[in-house]
């Protein structure tokens, strides 16, 4: 074995967090032209505008999150376990939106009728607006602890139910969630789009960044004061066996923010989620799209770094019983599974990193409504 | 079940069944050892498995088997070892008849798209009888899809994974009203979907297919035409 086990949970950690922040940035402007549908388009032609600006890309942006999933499934199968099984009903209202989503894109122009296209516009908006919601809530229920144990068969026992998710601080999560990807696809649709939708696409922007900062910022100062947040006590041994059952977990509020006075360094995802979002809020009030995309992009980044460092080296606190809780030295899948997977990561990543690059370059430049109306049957 | 991959004859089968659950039965007492052993170790593990318990060890997943019968299976009578290890007794008939129609189908596709290859070698591709039979055949894929659902995971039971994990014992604790929820959900959705797609299809068949080149050429060439 080249690395040993220590080294490669971190990287894996490291993995997932990247697969994460890959799948937002990229499907993350696709679920914000879902949410954003009913409200910048003005006409049935501007909409048309909005599908194609993602049309051609959604598809392999949605593969990040299965790629998010499989990396879970693979290397943190008690995780996929517990974030699965116990957010059951949550999950199953993203895949009805990740469902709907290509339905309404693909069907939204097959008939003129305009109850057909209106009933397909808010099928759009609710496939953007509930994954993305749910997307924080899901992470805002990571720093509060989801109600999990273990029998000492290493069977999970989950109690919670879906409006057990729906805590307060989760749904203020939610919020971050949902302003974040709205900013990121108002500058991504700018980009992509000219005149009228483009003006209005940097408005809801500039709200959205502002939302983001806010919303954000909020959630610090009760991560400080309001949120139970664990450390383990015992001995970590980083190549341990994994078997969570093994530590004792003290809790504390304010706990969360532990990894932030001893690496300062990590202060640097905090800071750059914000810099990033007041950065991109600027590019788009003096519609400098290109620079706002790339600044959103970085928030986004940081928004989710911000969620993972406060979390390490935990994955998934309990919060009925905190010793169960799954941290990454004792929640991973076995050596060598880590090792072979790391091998197949380092040769198909940058292949997959090269054609999408390559899409996005081949499909650079602005949709326009004259381009739709030229070739009306080769667009959505 | 290994009988039926070999496909000799119907009645094989059934006989190679007795020495299978002979050999279910010794697994799962050897598995009992392994899982008393486990039991007894308590909150300060012995660091190795004993040498002697190194192949009991891998029928841990057939000890499992009994927690159907009763919980505390340490305690389990021969009879009761007995029951579980029939419980591995695949229902043969069902699969017997899902992997025959499966694999006829597999060859009726063989033969249909060899006919097609002809057909569209020879440049008549939109014979009549073909064109039918094309169009029945439409739902046979899935069918032979779904028998290979059941010979596979319908023929595993009563495992989840072949001899480490019973089912039963796979099963999360998501509540079952959960689960109906979101297969109605999903029912719903997809009859919902289904709809939308005939009124699409339907649509689009009136429409008919675009004219292909050879009937432009010809529509080009006539001097007067029809409208």
């Amino acid at each position: 074995m080249l690395l040993d086990y220590g080294t490669l949970r971190i990287i894996w950690w490291a993995l997932l967090g990247a697969l994460l922040i890959g799948f937002a940035v990229l499907d993350g402007f696709d679920l914000g032209v879902a949410m954003l549908h009913p409200f910048v388009p003005k006409n049935d032609q501007q909409r048309r505008v909005l599908l194609n600006s993602v049309g051609p890309v959604w598809e392999g942006n949605q593969v990040w999150f299965i790629l998010g999933g499989g990396a879970a499934f693979a290397a943190w199968p008690a995780l996929y376990a517990a974030s699965f099984s116990g957010f059951y009903l949550a999950m199953f209202l993203v895949l009805l939106g990740f469902i709907l989503r290509p339905v309404s894109l693909t069907f939204h122009s097959k008939m003129e009728s305009e109850t057909w296209r209106r009933s397909r516009d808010w099928g759009l908006f609710f496939s953007g607006l509930v994954p993305s919601l749910l997307f924080g809530v899901a992470f805002g229920n990571l720093l509060l602890g989801a109600p999990f144990n273990f029998d000492p068969m290493l069977r999970l026992n989950y109690q919670g139910d879906l409006l057990g998710l729906l805590r307060p601080f989760a749904l203020l999560c939610g919020l971050v969630s949902v302003a974040m990807l709205a900013m990121q696809d108002a500058s991504y649709l700018a980009m992509k789009s000219d005149g009228e939708i483009a003006a209005r696409a940097c408005r809801y922007g500039v709200t959205a960044a502002i939302v983001l900062i806010l919303a954000f910022a909020i959630a610090g100062v009760w991560v400080a004061y309001g949120v139970t947040g664990l450390s383990i006590e015992t001995p970590i041994d980083p190549s341990g066996p994994s078997n969570p059952l093994t530590k004792s977990v003290a809790a504390e509020t304010g706990g969360w923010l532990a990894n932030y006075r001893a690496a300062p360094i990590a202060a640097a995802a905090p800071a750059l989620g914000f810099a990033g979002a007041v950065v991109a809020a600027l590019a788009l009030w003096r519609r400098a799209p290109g620079a706002a995309f790339v600044s959103s992009s970085f928030s986004v980044a940081g928004v989710i770094a911000t969620a993972g460092f406060s979390l390490f080296p935990f994955l998934m606190p309990s919060s009925t019983r905190p010793d169960h809780s799954l941290a990454i030295w004792d929640s991973s899948s076995s050596q060598s599974t880590l090792t072979i997977m790391l091998g197949a990561v380092i040769v198909f990543l940058p292949i997959v990193l090269a054609y999408t690059s390559w899409v996005f370059y081949v499909l650079r430049g602005a949709v326009t409504e004259e381009a739709i109306e030229r070739k009306d049957d080769y667009y959505y | 079940m290994l009988g039926l991959i070999a496909t000799r004859s119907i009645d094989t089968p059934v006989e190679g069944i007795k020495p299978l659950v002979a050999h279910a039965r010794e697994q799962i007492e050897n598995g009992l050892l392994a899982y008393k052993w486990l039991a007894a170790q308590g909150e300060a593990p012995a660091a190795g498995v004993p040498k002697a318990l190194e192949t009991p060890m891998s029928n841990l997943g057939h000890a499992l088997l009994l927690k159907r019968i009763r919980p505390d299976i340490e305690n389990a009578t021969p009879s009761q070892i007995q029951e579980a290890a029939e419980s591995t007794i695949p229902d043969v008939p069902v699969l017997f008849w899902s992997f025959r129609v499966m694999v006829a189908l597999g060859f009726y596709f063989i033969a249909l798209f060899t006919a097609a290859f002809y057909l569209s070698w020879r440049r008549r591709l939109n014979t009549p009888w073909f064109l039918r039979i094309a169009v029945i055949s439409l739902p046979l894929p899935r069918i032979a899809a779904e028998l290979g659902f059941i010979v596979a995971e319908y023929g595993r039971q009563p495992w989840v994974i072949d001899g480490v994990m019973p089912t039963f014992v796979g099963v999360s604790n998501v509540p079952a009203t959960n689960v109906l929820l979101s297969l109605l959900g999903f029912l719903a959705f997809y009859t919902t979907l289904a709809l939308v797609d005939l009124l699409l299809i339907v649509k689009y068949v009136r429409l008919g297919p675009e004219p292909d080149e050879e009937t432009l050429h010809r529509l080009a060439a006539s001097p007067v035409s029809a409208h």
